[in-house]
């Protein structure tokens, strides 16, 4: 048997030993985007749960309040960590990132794996966590996914906290990991004359996507561990009869907490970067200027941190600034929406399911933007702070933004990674019944807000049963959609219609089209080269 | 990974091979600069809070980063030349601690590819017991292409150390061309 003979014979590596022990970019890829799928179910029927109780007033399925607010946490929780970062930064990261710079794979292909498999170990402390005692006589902690002391501390005094900080510990370490891995890649790895202003921008939202997680992660993962050993070592950081401070935790949380929003929507931005560029026929309006907003977003992102926390008790001009601060932030986002805007004018727009996904990510960006604005002001947050009207906003960006620029990744390279073509009317429906699904979930909550209702509640008075309904059956609605979703993926897996290698015409440039979809299980032969 | 083959049909068949890196040392230097100075932002600003855990994450998250960047480039400072003449095949092998030189007898020496648990296509020089494994920083894939070149210019060499015992200027080998081919440099 010839050498070449025997190495096809031993090209791939199958059952437990692919999946387990994978350390193959786009095994690993595969395993996160499953993953999330699992997380994304997990959180969405724990939203279902909120919105059914929630329906009308009254309590009609929560036997207290706290059930509630573990529902909350949970989603909260699993959703981010689980779901968002998940798919956008593992998943679609490891796959298109060595695939778009020419790369062989990640530069450390066993910590990729061992980044992934601190995952699952992660979800499960988290939902045994619910299954725990939390507050006395209660399972699960209700305390929200920014935990503030002392409702994270005296509040549940039971094991069900602990189990939580540990879980985002392990997320933690798993994403610092995948960060230190991603950014030795891809400045490292590239192929010969793939220079760091020639790199697509979904590979420019990975990069930042990895910093801000690097300089941000051990921030969170100090501020746990405080609060770690005020619950069960005696210590006083965030107690204040023993001189601590809990303020202190909300600043050392939204330190991080605020970069992480950006750290959920910039891989977003790269994926609707890609698929505006491909569907509108045209290279991305201003390049540069766009990769430019993203390094400027990470940079401002960590400075603003204070925005959340404008009610307890900051001084005037501190307040001052973080409005200054915050609002700078919109000058970047705006150069981003405008020349997404300026791809497609004048372009040979393509109507796809991927590019409607990604123009329904504009919509509902800006108007999350806006209403962002709007909260950044300290005087108007006061009155705004904790309702509804928050809830509203930070959905509609970095929750059903991010939602939307996922599935417009997943449209976009679903023949890419499977080799199948998807039924471009299901994915339609899919788009049309989550467009207005969501939007009828979360623009009521936006009136709800204004006139005053708090959030993190199981029950509210009679008058705002009116919107609560409304964005209740919104919520049913985008809960069709997704199953319409899952069905158009099972008709693409059952009839096997082959894609192309380009499915998507002369629009799409990037490397991973000059493959064959699916990629070869080693991806280049030979180095590519870039002119 | 570069693989740069040089022909002469006096001395042999030349494949000097190094992985290929995109960073440069000085690109080196400015990223951990960079992401150092960002760490210490933070570090600073919460000494005087009484917050050493979050020094205590910073640190080992920092020194964790540049390992992984240091022991990245470091390894592309490894270099493999394989000569291979009518007589003898040399490997010699520089690393930034080490250098070593091992031969064999080109008429006894096989190219194999073998795979095990831990390595996906191995690529082995064999010669009766004796055994070394090269190109390990390659892709599965650009070792059994390197492979096929080395069986290529062995075959070759052999053949022309038949036909003559000079040797013949108009034989050529098949020498393995890389798309990244650039002149080699003088790094053996």
């Amino acid at each position: 048997m010839t050498a070449v003979a025997v190495a096809e014979a031993h090209d791939h590596p199958h059952g437990i030993r692919r999946w387990f022990l994978s350390t193959n970019h786009k095994d690993i890829g595969t395993l996160y985007l499953i993953f999330a799928i699992v997380g994304g179910l997990v959180g969405g029927l724990l939203s279902i749960g909120m919105r059914l109780e929630l329906q009308e007033p009254g309590m009609q399925y929560f036997a207290d309040g706290h059930g509630f607010n573990v529902f909350v946490t949970g989603h909260g929780l699993i959703m981010v960590f689980f779901m968002i970062m998940p798919s956008l930064f593992g998943g679609f990261g490891n796959w298109m990132v060595p695939l778009m710079i020419g790369a062989p794979d990640m530069a450390f292909p066993r910590l990729n794996n061992v980044s992934f498999w601190l995952l699952p170990a992660a979800l499960s402390l988290l939902v045994i966590s619910l299954f725990v005692e939390g507050p006395p006589g209660g399972l699960g902690a209700g305390i929200g996914w920014t935990a503030y002391p002392p409702n994270s501390t005296t509040g549940h005094p039971g094991p069900a906290v602990d189990f939580a900080i540990l879980s985002l510990h392990l997320a933690g370490a798993s994403s610092i990991l995948s960060s230190i891995n991603f950014i030795t890649t891809i400045f490292n790895m590239r192929a010969p004359g793939m220079t760091l202003h020639k790199m697509p921008l979904f590979v420019w939202s990975i990069l930042l996507t990895a910093f801000l997680l690097l300089l941000s992660l051990p921030v969170l993962a100090g501020a746990i561990t405080m609060l770690l050993t005020d619950r069960n070592f005696g210590t006083s950081f965030f107690v204040p009869g023993a001189g601590g401070d809990p303020i202190l935790f909300q600043h050392l949380f939204w330190f991080f907490g605020h970069p992480e929003v950006y750290i959920i929507i910039l891989p977003g931005f790269g994926i609707v970067s890609q698929v505006i560029s491909t569907f509108s026929r045209k290279p991305v309006f201003g390049y540069l200027g766009m990769a430019y907003a993203m390094v400027a977003i990470g940079v401002v992102g960590f400075i603003v941190w204070a925005h959340h926390m404008y009610t307890v008790g900051l001084d005037v001009d501190t307040q001052a600034y973080f409005v200054a601060a915050t609002m700078i932030i919109a000058v970047p986002t705006g150069v981003k929406i405008f020349s997404w805007i300026a791809t497609m004018w004048g372009g040979s727009i393509e109507f796809k399911t991927p590019m409607l996904f990604a123009i329904g990510f504009i919509f509902l960006f800006t108007v999350g933007g806006v209403t962002g604005v709007v909260l950044s002001n300290a005087g108007v947050d006061r009155s705004l702070h904790d309702t509804y009207y928050v809830v509203a906003h930070f959905h509609y960006t970095m929750s059903i933004g991010a939602l939307f620029t996922l599935f417009a990744g997943w449209y976009y390279w679903f023949p890419k990674i499977t080799g199948y073509m998807y039924s471009e009317f299901i994915g339609k429906v899919h788009f049309w019944l989550s467009f207005i699904g969501v939007n009828m979930t979360f623009f009521p909550q936006h009136f709800s807000g204004l006139a005053g209702m708090p959030r993190r509640y199981v029950d509210y008075p009679d008058a705002f049963a009116g919107w609560n309904l409304v964005s209740s059956l919104g919520s049913y609605l985008t809960a069709i959609g997704t199953v319409i979703f899952f069905v158009g993926m099972a008709l693409a897996f059952a009839r096997k219609q082959k894609a192309g290698d380009n499915p998507w015409g002369a629009g799409a440039t990037t490397l991973e089209w000059s493959l064959s979809s699916p990629p070869p299980f080693h991806s280049y032969e030979t180095l590519p080269r870039i002119k | 990974m570069r693989r740069c083959p040089e022909s002469n049909n006096r001395t042999g068949d030349r494949f000097v091979l190094w992985p290929h890196r995109s960073l440069g040392p000085l690109g080196l230097l400015v990223l951990l600069g960079s992401v150092a100075c960002g760490f210490a932002s933070a570090a600073v600003a919460t000494i005087g809070f009484n917050n050493w855990p979050i020094v205590a994450m910073i640190v080992p998250t920092f020194l964790g980063f540049g390992f992984a960047l240091w022991s990245n480039n470091r390894a592309a400072n490894r270099r493999e030349l394989i000569e291979i003449t009518p007589r003898a095949v040399r490997v010699t092998r520089a690393s930034p601690i080490a250098s070593e030189a091992i031969e064999f007898d080109t008429a006894r020496v096989r190219v194999g590819i073998t795979s095990d648990f831990y390595v996906e296509d191995r690529l082995t020089l064999q010669e009766g017991m004796r055994s070394l494994t090269i190109g390990a920083f390659l892709s599965p894939s650009e070792r059994r292409d390197l492979a096929t070149a080395l069986e290529r210019s062995l075959r070759t060499r052999l053949a022309s150390s038949d036909r003559t015992t000079s040797p013949d200027p108009s034989a050529t080998t098949g020498s393995f061309r890389h798309p990244s081919h650039r002149p080699c440099r003088s790094d053996s």
